[in-house]
């Protein structure tokens, strides 16, 4: 029998080979887990069920109406997160044809029957002696490496402390075969001009939850940083330029190429401290 | 005086990849502010213990720290939130906070009730957070185990006039996932 895992790979991977989603969705009877309303500054979104995969959920976003292209970057961040094995859940351009909310709109596939957000997590961490929180904490340093690493890349700006962009899934009752998922992208590549008139250069470590930079895996992050470096200028063009206009216009598509072409190298320096083989 | 609350229900869901996915109450958070010159806060919570839930160890640990996380939610929203803030921006913060299986699953509207004296604001929150409880569980076919007691679960740490009231079910009976 597959498990959900095995179901998750195969999904990331036909996932990775389309931009948009076939089939339709529709809303799921279900809204267990979502916001009940978007606060300030939440884009919202509901869960929905695709025609794509029977059975399961995936979250569609943003609801709201405005000019970030929210989607897109969930898009191209989930297809480079998975060339690098960072562990961002597999995302779809889908269209959205109700009226007075966001048209191009993304769905993000739900990974797991169980997941908890990082705020719970974290405090669980910090003020608990149970033997799971070792446990927790020793499979957090890799995917924490790795996601620090892409994070600095794509200049992601909203996984610091936030309560439930990041979050711990696994299936059945075997918590030490999960793994940290790394949601939400919408607040990177330059969001809202960022990246314009070469503000890519400006490249710092990424804002990121402490407790995770405390144990990262040097090894990994190593590795990641020079997959990153390695990433070729034709699969970032192929991932970003796939993207319909609709969901991304042609000039911002150049500033996100060139400001992930350029970004290759300026990881390393970024991250220094937290390299033991940094210049 | 005048006691203006609402409530939020704090619900567990078991397997949040099905569409057809049923959530379980877990807990009843009620903030409420009184209408006397002071504008006492105050809140109840009412939940029920997970570790008699019959689910997997790190779901019953994180279970198990929701009153915690609920009381720190509180206490901090208390303290960052302005004088004149409403038990709603109180729940939609923690809503915000609390996604994924263990989330918000409603959050009531405004509602009054007349309290005689300020000790007693925390009490009727308690007891308006059972029946609603109640209310939820019974509206699945559940119920709260009949054999058990109410204890409180964690004690107050920091002041508010009056303390917020938490108590927790501990049953001494068959398992909630028994009856649900």
């Amino acid at each position: 029998m597959t498990t959900i895992a095995e179901r998750n790979r195969e999904i990331s991977e036909a996932w990775r080979r389309r931009v948009e989603l076939p089939g339709r969705w529709r809303r799921s009877s279900s809204q267990a887990g979502g916001l009940l309303v978007a606060g300030k500054g939440e884009a919202g979104g509901y869960f929905v069920e695709l025609d794509a995969v029977a059975g399961r959920r995936a979250y569609l976003k943003p609801h709201k109406r405005h000019g970030w292209r929210r989607a897109a970057r969930e898009k191209i961040a989930s297809d480079l997160a998975g060339d690098l094995g960072v562990t961002v859940p597999p995302v779809l351009l889908a269209v959205n044809e109700a009226p007075d909310v966001e048209r191009w709109v993304c769905v993000s596939l739900l990974l797991y029957p169980h997941q908890f957000s990082w705020s719970q997590i974290r405090n669980f961490l910090g003020e608990n002696e149970s033997p799971i929180v070792s446990e927790l904490a020793s499979l957090m340093s890799a995917p924490a490496a790795r996601a620090f690493a892409f994070d600095t890349w794509l200049d992601q700006t909203d996984h610091h402390d936030h309560p439930s962009n990041i979050v711990f899934g696994y299936e059945g009752s075997d918590y030490r075969t999960g793994e940290f998922i790394f949601l939400d992208y919408a607040f990177s590549l330059g969001v809202s001009g960022g990246w314009a008139n070469e503000g890519y250069r400006a490249c710092q470590a990424a804002p990121f939850p402490a407790r995770m930079c405390s144990t990262l895996s040097e090894p990994v992050l190593e590795e990641t940083v020079q997959r990153i470096e390695a990433t070729s200028e034709g699969q970032i063009e192929d991932v970003v330029n796939r993207i319909p206009w609709q969901w991304l216009p042609d000039a911002e598509k150049q500033v996100i190429v060139t400001g992930l072409l350029e970004r290759r190298q300026l990881v390393r320096p970024a991250l220094g401290r937290y390299l033991r083989s940094a210049p | 005086m005048k006691l203006s609350y609402q409530l939020a229900t704090i619900s567990y869901c078991p397997d949040l990849t099905d569409p057809n996915a049923v959530s379980i109450p877990i807990a009843v958070l009620a903030v409420g502010k009184a209408s006397n010159d002071a504008g006492l806060w105050s809140a109840g919570i009412v939940g029920v213990d997970a570790k008699r839930m019959g689910i997997d160890p790190l779901s019953s640990a994180m279970l198990a720290d929701v009153p915690h996380m609920i009381r720190r939610h509180v206490d901090g929203a208390m303290q960052r939130l302005r004088a004149d803030a409403t038990p709603d921006a109180v729940l939609r913060e923690f809503h915000e906070s609390l996604k994924t299986s263990v989330h918000v699953s409603a959050i009531g509207a405004v509602h009054e009730v007349d309290v005689a004296e300020p000790r007693r604001l925390a009490q009727v929150l308690i007891e308006i957070s059972l029946s609603t409880l109640e209310a939820a569980l019974k509206k699945l076919g559940a119920a709260l185990p009949r054999h058990g007691q109410w204890t409180p679960r964690v004690p107050p740490e920091r002041l508010m006039t009056p303390a917020p009231e938490q108590l927790y079910w501990q049953p001494t009976g068959p398992e909630l996932g028994a009856v649900a």
